[in-house]
C-alpha cells in the first residue's frame, strides 16, 4: 500500500517512536505521581518531550507547554479560554470543525477573511480591515484541504500591534515547517503530535504563552489538599493520568524531525507531490487544486474528479493499493472558500517516507482509473 | 554534605530547576517532601548541598521559578524548615 494519508495521521514512523511507546508501557507509572522509579522515569519522559518541544518551537520554559489528547483537545482549551458566548471571533475560513463546533457550541459571533483560495496578500488585506475589529482571531497555519499555507507571523503581527489574542491551529504544519512560537505572536499554538511529529494517535499539544481556562478538572499530582485546579502551567491544563507510552514514543517522532530538520522534510515532502503532479499532467475530467507558488502550497494536494464521486475515486485507488482521504476532511469552510463544498476532494498527502517511485506509481495508478470512467 | 530541600510548585517545574542547576554545575535531585511538612498536599521539591543553597536560590527566581518552603534534611530522613 502506498499511504498518502499523512495529513490525517502518519502511519509509517520511525521505529524508535513505537519501542519508546512499549517501553514505556512496560516500564513507566504515571508522572507527578510518586517517587518510585517507575513513576520518576515517566516523569523525566514527559519532561524530556516537553523540553525537546521547546526547542523545536522556540519556546523559552518547557513548562508552557501542555501535552493533551490531540489538536481538538488543545483548540477547546485555548478557544475557552478565550471566547464566551457573544465573542467577537475572525477566522481564516479554512478551519476544521475542532474550531467551528467549539465556537458554536459557546454561542461566539463568527465572522472569516475574505479572499481568494491561494492569494496570501488579498488575505492579509482584509485580516489588516478585520482583525482590529474582532476580540479574537483564531488562524489555520496550513488548510487540511488545499494545502494552502497562511501567512500566520505576517497576521500575528496585526494581532500584536492591535493587542488582540491570536490562536495558530498547526495541525498540518508542526513537524514539516519551520514554527518559531516567539516570533509568531500566539497566545496560543495547538497541534497534534500523530500527524507530521510522528507520535502516536492521542498525543497532542498546546503551547500558551500565558495562563489558561482548564477544560478538565481533577488530579494533578500536586496541591492535593485543595480542591481547585493549580493556578500554573503546565499544571491546570494537565488533569488526569498522562499518556505517558504516547508521550514517550511523541518525544522520539520529535527527535526525528529535530534531526531531519522540519524544514528539510516538508521541502522533500513537496519534491515528492511535484513529482507526483507531474507524473498526472493534465487531465481534462480533474480539477487540481494547486497554486503554482511553492511558498502558499504544502505537500497536501486535493482533487475533483467530474466523472466520479470522491468517495468512489478514493475506494478505487485503495483497491490499486494507494491510500488516500476522501469527502470534506472535517473543514466545510474551507470547501466553501475553494468552491469543493458540493463534491468534497480527494486529498493526497505526502510524508517523508514516501519515494518518488511511489509518487509515480501513485498516479500511474490514478491514471488508469481515470482512463477506465 | 548537608542537605537541604528547595520546595516547588510541581514536578514539571523541580524538573525544570533541576535541570538549571545542574547547568550551573550544582547538583541537585528531585524529591517528594513528606505530607507532615506540605501545605498543599501532595508536593515535590529539589535537594541541594546546603553550601549551594544560596546559589541555587538566585539561579532559581532568576528563571521565574517560584520557589516554595525551604528545609534542611536531617540524617534521621526528617525535615526541618529554615529560613530562605
Amino acid at each position: 500500500m502506498i499511504y498518502l494519508d499523512s495529513a490525517a495521521t502518519s502511519l509509517q514512523k520511525p521505529p524508535e517512536v513505537a519501542s519508546a511507546a512499549v517501553r514505556a508501557m512496560k516500564s513507566m507509572s504515571s508522572p507527578g505521581r510518586g517517587a518510585h522509579r517507575y513513576a520518576m522515569d515517566a516523569s523525566e519522559t514527559v519532561y524530556s518531550c516537553r523540553e525537546n518541544l521547546a526547542k523545536l518551537f522556540n519556546c523559552s520554559d518547557p513548562t508552557k507547554i501542555v501535552l493533551t489528547f490531540n489538536a481538538t483537545h488543545s483548540l477547546n482549551i485555548a478557544i475557552y479560554s478565550l471566547v464566551q458566548k457573544g465573542t467577537k471571533v475572525l477566522c481564516s475560513g479554512y478551519e476544521h470543525n475542532s474550531v467551528m463546533r467549539p465556537l458554536r457550541a459557546l454561542g461566539a459571533k463568527v465572522s472569516f477573511v475574505e479572499a481568494p483560495l491561494f492569494d496570501p496578500e488579498a488575505f492579509l488585506k482584509d485580516a489588516a480591515v478585520k482583525i482590529p475589529q474582532s476580540d479574537v482571531f483564531i488562524c489555520t497555519h496550513i488548510s487540511n484541504v488545499y494545502g494552502y499555507i497562511l501567512p500566520v507571523k505576517e497576521l500575528g503581527e496585526i494581532c500584536r500591534k492591535n493587542g488582540k489574542p491570536y490562536i495558530v491551529d498547526a495541525s498540518q504544519s508542526a513537524g514539516n515547517t519551520d514554527i518559531d512560537f516567539q516570533e509568531l505572536n500566539a497566545d496560543f499554538l495547538c497541534f497534534p503530535g500523530h500527524k507530521a511529529l510522528m507520535g502516536p494517535q492521542g498525543t497532542g499539544v498546546l503551547i500558551c504563552k500565558n495562563e489558561a481556562k482548564p477544560l478538565l478538572y481533577g488530579g494533578s499530582g500536586g496541591n492535593s489538599l485543595s480542591h481547585l485546579m493549580p493556578d500554573f502551567l503546565p499544571d491546570m491544563l494537565e488533569a488526569g493520568t498522562h499518556n505517558t507510552p504516547g508521550i514517550a514514543g511523541l518525544n522520539e517522532g520529535i527527535k526525528y524531525v529535530m534531526m531531519r530538520g522540519a524544514a528539510k522534510i516538508g521541502s522533500y515532502e513537496k519534491k515528492i507531490m511535484n513529482i507526483f503532479l507531474e507524473s498526472l499532467g493534465e487531465h481534462q475530467d480533474l480539477k487540481v487544486y494547486r497554486s503554482e507558488n511553492q511558498d502558499v502550497q504544502s505537500a497536501l494536494v486535493s482533487m475533483v474528479c467530474k466523472k466520479c464521486d470522491c468517495e468512489i475515486l478514493a475506494e478505487k485507488l485503495a483497491e490499486r493499493g494507494v491510500a488516500v482521504r476522501a469527502g470534506l476532511h472535517c473543514a466545510p469552510e474551507a470547501h466553501r472558500r475553494g468552491g469543493s463544498i458540493s463534491s468534497g476532494t480527494v486529498r493526497f498527502s505526502f510524508s517523508p517516507y514516501i519515494s518518488a517511485a511511489q509518487a509515480r506509481t501513485a498516479s500511474h495508478e490514478l491514471k488508469k482509473i481515470l482512463k477506465n470512467l | 554534605m548537608e542537605k537541604i530541600v528547595i520546595m516547588c510548585r510541581s514536578i514539571s517545574y523541580a524538573q525544570r530547576g533541576e535541570r538549571l542547576l545542574e547547568r550551573s554545575n550544582i547538583s541537585a535531585s528531585i524529591v517528594k517532601a513528606p505530607q507532615s511538612v506540605t501545605s498543599e498536599g501532595c508536593s515535590y521539591g529539589l535537594r541541594v548541598g546546603e553550601k549551594n543553597k544560596g546559589k541555587a536560590i538566585v539561579i532559581l527566581k532568576n528563571s521565574g521559578i517560584r520557589i516554595g518552603r525551604i528545609f534542611k534534611l536531617e540524617s534521621d530522613g526528617s525535615f526541618v524548615e529554615v529560613e530562605q
